[in-house]
Parts: structure tokens; C-alpha cells; sequence
């Protein structure tokens, strides 16, 4: 600039007063305004008055610039609904301020500045946000982890209850089925007997509600006579009918035959229908008739019960569920778990119910008729070792097989089993599955590379458990499950004997 | 009476404007409407020893990311000749407690040492409140405030106030 002619300044400086607006002030050493002038004569700011005192708001800015050799200046000062920058020029004793109008330049850079903080405070709350949904992610992931972990160890402790609960009731049906042959003419031992069907039916409903889900139900099909299972469900019920004084009949047709499917789900199908039938019957009957036919089992549980509304039919398959008003005792899962064990069966299940009239629960599950070949068993010989941690267990099977005529080794440990091996000739090995120091398979893995021709028979309390892909190819038998049908483990001891 | 020029300071957004309106005018507004320059208000507060007319420069907000360094040239030149200073932060972000602490760093650098106070606001955010008390320097006291409900912005301005009219 210092080429341009003092005109060309002239004429620059007119051109720029006549585009913007500015007051210039002149202030004595106490602040009192001396002078106002503006550079448009329609422009004034109020309070701007010759002779008066400087506003508050404006000596404070004198004050910050009190020290300061240069000129000073402050921008975007909100003065008056104006926005100015104010410009102060002091020398110490006096002070003079330009106060420029940059209202329009104020609003344009104030809109991009609102637009530039939103954006940001957006941005922050979407990191906060993200940071947040990290967060839960982690702590979904952490509790995903634990419910695992809990169901994984919901899964071992049904797995190890089922074990339990079933050693001792297997081996108190074993030992009532050892009385019942030396006392043929008592009761007692079948009483005995149904009492452990019962009670091993209460404890499988409670272990497949804990499954949670009809596809954790497996299944161990076994061949039974009809008859037997009829004359048990009389039996087991009869005393209850004496004494509620109700009529209970028990029917199955055709005789003599023998049926195959899981003996146990089924049994425990029958015992929650028929309890079910007389604690809902206060007078009158209780009526249950088997009929197999085509390959199937049907069975009508009918009672002349109080009945319940038909709103209210699905909800008695509610697990925990009573419907009406009865206070009688029961833990409600006898229909869901008859459901559930009736379609895991391939089964259906049909109800009709009129209130004040009864109830009829139909019952049909395929289950083939096994031609009879039922009949004496005759005697077998050999020498069996015999393998469990339960020395009950280890008695009974040694005495029941021994009435067959076997040679019976026991041991309680996969370490005595396989030092009893080495010194008997054993063609077959029974072994239930969880031992102290390991595990039956194993056992029967190992006593098979000594001697490859062995046969094996896997015997378990845990019902949950599917062993079929674990015992593939490795030369066992068959799986029985507790308790043993004392029919079936002979014939399968007697099958194994002769290699079919 | 004696007159203290006290400036409101901190990051964008953290209601320093809102504040001041609430103190000096017993209102407040939902809306956010960013501050660009300053704006200067007077409010006389009692403390024990006189009152003390308090000029309250609100000014605009920092954002130490921001490329433009005009806005932070600009809050320096307002924070001049301040004889106290008052720290805003937003209870629910907690990185401009950083923003505000480092505005007063560096007016200590280059000022003397004034009298200041710092002000977590937004405390009716209790859902949202990530305040750390204890990130603190000892040198300043520290209210949480609300300028949504008022709560301790009294107590807050008056206690500068009397910091100040005992200089």
C-alpha cells in the first residue's frame, strides 16, 4: 500500500465508510463519553450519549485493555442486539472506541457454527452410544458365557441325579424281583415292586421337566408282556380305589402278547393318567383298557371325575399348573410330562373332558407286537464279569445270575476289573458306565484289546444321556438302562454267550 | 460498589449461556443456540463483607478439535483483565471437564492467578451423569448445577462473589 497515492487512499477509505458502520467514541481519563461519531448518521447504539458515563458492560472492556501498548480488539461483542467488534485505542489518560457493525458477518458465521457444534454433539452422543452398545455386547457376551456354564452344569447335575436316583431304585426292584422268586406266593415283593415303578416315575418327571424339552428325552425300547403291565396298573391302584370306594376296572386285549417299546415312559405315562383320573374322581369309577392293534398300543384312562371347563384344557398341560379349585397333593407335571413323553414316543394323545360328567385321556403309541416267546429260561453257563461301584448292585446281579447258572466275577473298580481279567476267562463283561476310577466304556475298550472277542453290555443310571454314537465300533452289545429288566439282560447275556 | 469482570468458560454445549440466563434472568430455554462472540451481563450479588456487581462475559464455546483456531484467538483476548473465572462443564461428557480445565491452565500461564470456580452442569441428568469428582484440582471449588432447575447456581455465583469482594 505504500505506492498508492494519497487520492487513490481517499477514495478507499470512502468507499469502505459508505459499506460499513462504525461510532467512534472519545472517553476523558474517567471514562466519561466526550465525543460520538458515527459514520452513518441513521446508525446509533442507546447509551451512547455525549456527557454521559460508559456502560458497564463496555468499561469492563477498557479495564482488559488498560495495560496493552496496542491497539486492542474484541470481537463479536453482543452489544444492544448488535453484534460489534469493539476497538480500543488508549494511550493511559484517555481512550477512544471504534465500535464496528459486524452484525451480517456475525449471523453467516453463526449459522456454519451452530451446524459444526450439532454435528459434533451428534457425534459424541453416537460414540457414547457405541461405546455403550460395546459395552452391553460384552456384558451380553459375559452372561451368554455363564448361562452355558449353568446349563451346562444343569445338564451334569440331571445327568448325575438321574444316576442317583436310579442305582438304589434298581436295586431295590432287583431284590424284590430275587424275593418274588423265592417267595412265589407272597405279595409283598411285587408291591414292593409296583412301589418302585411308582417312585421311579415320580423322579423321571421331575428329571424331564429339569431336561426342559421332549427331544432330551431318550428312549430304551425293551419287550414286555402287556398282561404284566395291565395286572401292574391294577395293582398298583387298587388299594387307592378300596379306599376312595370307587368302582376301577383294568382291561387289555389281546392276551398273552408281548409289546415293544420303552417300558419305563410308558409305565410312567399310565401312572400319571391314572393317578391323575383318582385324585380328580371323588365317587364313581376309574376305568383303563389297553387294546393293541396294527402295531399299535391304544389305551383309554376314562374317570367319571368332576372334569373342568373346556377353556381351560390346555392349561392342565401347563407344567405346575392345578386348574379349579383343588388343594389335593402333587407336584402338577403329570400332564406335561405325558405330553412330552407321548410325542417324543411318536405318539397322541387325545382328552375329553365334560365338566361334572369326566374325563377320557386317549392314548395311542406305535409299538410293535413281538410274537411270544416268552417262557422258561433256560440254564445258561459261562463266566461273567460284572462291573459297578454300587455293591448292592454287585450282590443282586451276582445272586440272579448265578440262578442262572453263570459264574459271576465282581468288581468294584476299573482297576480290580482289570486285574480279575487277566486271571479269568471272561467271554462277557457287564459294566455300568460311571465308575469311581473311570469310565465303563473305556474299561470295556481296554479289556477288549486284550481279548478281542468279548461282548459288552454298557449298563447306566443316567437316562439323559444318548450313548449310541460313543459305544459305535467298539464292540458293546447293548445299552440297558437302571433298572434292568431281568428278562431282557438275560437274553441279552444269553444271546451274548451264544454270539448273536 | 465494586465491579469484576467474570468470565464463563468451557467447551461448546455445556450451557454456559444457559446459566447465565438462569442466574441473571431466572429463565431458561430447551433450545441450544450456540454462542459465537460474547455477550455481557451485570448481576449485583450480596456477600458478607459489600456487594459486588459481577460483568459476566458468556462467551463462546471451545472445541479443541475444531481446525479454526480463530474461535480459541478469540476466547484468550475476552479472558483478559478477567478477576475471576467460572469453569462450565457438562456433567454428561465427561471430556469437556478436560476442555474447561485446560482454558483455565492457560489463563494461568499468562494472568495472574484470579479466583474460580467450576460448575458441572446438567446434574438433572442423573441417568446420563458421568461426573468424576475426584479429577478435581483442590484449588477449585465445585458445584453441580443445573440450570434446567437452578439447583446450586446461586450458592455458585454468590461464592465467587465473595471470593471476589475479599480481593
Amino acid at each position: 500500500m505504500k505506492r498508492v497515492s494519497r487520492r487513490a487512499a481517499h477514495y478507499i477509505r470512502d468507499e469502505l465508510l459508505k459499506r460499513e458502520r462504525f461510532i467512534v467514541i472519545a472517553l476523558d481519563s474517567g471514562h466519561k463519553i466526550v465525543s460520538v461519531n458515527r459514520s452513518t448518521p441513521d446508525w446509533n447504539l442507546p447509551g451512547l450519549i455525549r456527557g454521559s458515563a460508559l456502560p458497564d458492560s463496555l468499561v469492563s472492556l477498557l479495564d482488559a485493555a488498560s495495560d496493552a501498548s496496542e491497539p486492542m480488539v474484541f470481537p463479536y461483542v453482543e452489544f444492544n442486539d448488535f453484534f460489534v467488534d469493539i476497538h480500543v485505542l488508549g494511550d493511559g489518560e484517555s481512550a477512544d472506541l471504534v465500535i464496528h457493525d459486524v452484525s451480517e458477518a456475525h449471523e453467516n458465521e453463526q449459522i456454519l457454527q451452530q451446524r459444526a457444534h450439532e454435528n459434533s454433539l451428534l457425534s459424541e452422543q453416537r460414540a457414547t452410544l457405541n461405546s455403550e452398545l460395546a459395552e452391553l455386547n460384552q456384558e451380553l457376551f459375559l452372561r451368554r458365557r455363564q448361562a452355558e456354564k449353568a446349563s451346562a452344569a444343569k445338564s451334569r447335575f440331571i445327568a448325575s441325579m438321574s444316576h442317583e436316583f436310579r442305582s438304589p431304585i434298581a436295586s431295590i426292584m432287583g431284590y424284590a424281583d430275587l424275593l418274588q422268586t423265592e417267595l412265589p406266593d407272597s405279595s409283598n415283593p411285587q408291591a414292593l415292586q409296583r412301589a418302585s415303578w411308582h417312585l421311579l416315575t415320580l423322579v423321571e418327571n421331575l428329571l424331564e421337566q429339569a431336561r426342559e424339552g421332549e427331544e432330551n428325552i431318550s428312549l430304551n425300547p425293551t419287550r414286555f408282556s402287556l398282561d404284566r403291565l395291565a395286572g401292574d396298573i391294577e395293582a398298583l391302584f387298587r388299594a387307592q380305589s378300596t379306599a376312595k370306594g370307587l368302582n376301577f376296572e383294568v382291561k387289555s386285549s389281546p392276551a398273552g402278547i408281548e409289546i415293544e417299546c420303552d417300558e419305563l415312559r410308558l409305565r410312567q405315562i399310565l401312572i400319571n393318567l391314572v393317578s391323575n383320573a383318582f385324585r380328580y374322581t371323588p365317587q364313581g369309577q376309574v376305568s383303563v383298557h389297553f387294546i393293541h392293534r396294527d402295531d399299535s398300543l391304544y389305551v383309554r384312562v376314562r374317570d367319571s371325575g368332576r372334569g373342568i371347563a373346556p377353556g381351560d384344557i390346555e392349561r392342565i398341560f401347563e407344567a405346575f399348573t392345578r386348574v379349579g379349585e383343588d388343594k389335593t397333593s402333587g407336584a402338577g407335571l403329570g400332564l406335561t410330562i405325558t405330553r412330552q413323553l407321548i410325542n417324543r414316543m411318536g405318539g397322541q394323545l387325545k382328552v375329553e373332558i365334560e365338566p361334572d360328567v369326566g374325563s377320557e385321556f386317549r392314548v395311542a403309541i406305535p409299538c410293535p407286537c413281538i410274537q411270544d416267546e416268552h417262557g422258561e429260561m433256560p440254564s445258561l453257563s459261562g463266566t461273567v464279569l460284572w462291573v459297578d461301584d454300587d455293591p448292592d448292585i454287585l450282590s443282586l446281579y451276582q445272586v440272579v445270575l448265578e440262578n442262572w447258572g453263570l459264574r459271576v466275577i465282581t468288581a468294584s473298580s476299573v482297576a480290580q476289573a482289570r486285574d480279575l481279567f487277566k486271571n479269568n476267562d471272561c467271554p462277557v463283561v457287564v459294566t455300568d458306565i460311571h465308575l469311581t476310577d473311570g469310565n465303563g466304556i473305556e474299561l470295556f475298550s481296554y479289556l477288549r484289546t486284550e481279548q478281542p472277542g468279548i461282548a459288552g453290555i454298557i449298563i447306566s443310571g443316567s437316562g439323559a444321556v444318548d450313548l449310541a454314537p460313543e459305544i459305535a465300533g467298539k464292540g458293546i452289545r447293548t445299552f440297558l438302562q437302571k433298572p434292568i429288566d431281568a428278562e431282557v439282560l438275560y437274553k441279552e447275556i444269553a444271546a451274548a454267550f451264544a454270539g448273536g | 460498589m465494586k465491579s469484576a469482570k467474570v468470565c464463563m468458560v468451557g467447551a461448546f454445549g455445556v450451557g454456559k449461556t444457559s446459566l447465565v440466563r438462569r442466574f441473571v434472568h431466572q429463565q431458561f430455554d430447551e433450545r441450544y443456540h450456540t454462542t459465537l462472540g460474547v455477550k455481557i451481563d451485570t448481576r449485583i450479588v450480596d456477600t458478607s463483607k459489600e456487594p459486588v456487581k459481577l460483568v459476566l462475559w458468556d462467551m463462546e464455546g471451545a472445541d479443541p478439535f475444531e481446525a479454526d483456531k480463530r474461535p480459541l484467538a478469540r476466547i484468550r483476548s475476552y479472558m483478559k483483565g478477567a478477576h475471576g473465572l467460572i469453569l462450565v462443564a457438562d456433567g454428561t461428557r465427561p471430556p469437556t471437564v478436560k476442555t474447561a480445565l485446560g482454558l483455565y491452565h492457560d489463563f494461568c500461564r499468562e494472568s495472574r492467578i484470579v479466583p474460580a470456580i467450576m460448575l458441572a452442569n446438567k446434574a438433572d441428568l442423573t441417568a446420563e451423569w458421568r461426573f468424576d469428582d475426584s479429577v478435581m484440582p483442590d484449588a477449585l471449588s465445585l458445584y453441580h448445577t443445573s440450570a434446567l432447575n437452578g439447583q446450586n447456581i446461586e450458592e455458585a455465583f454468590t461464592a465467587l462473589g465473595e471470593s471476589l469482594s475479599a480481593l
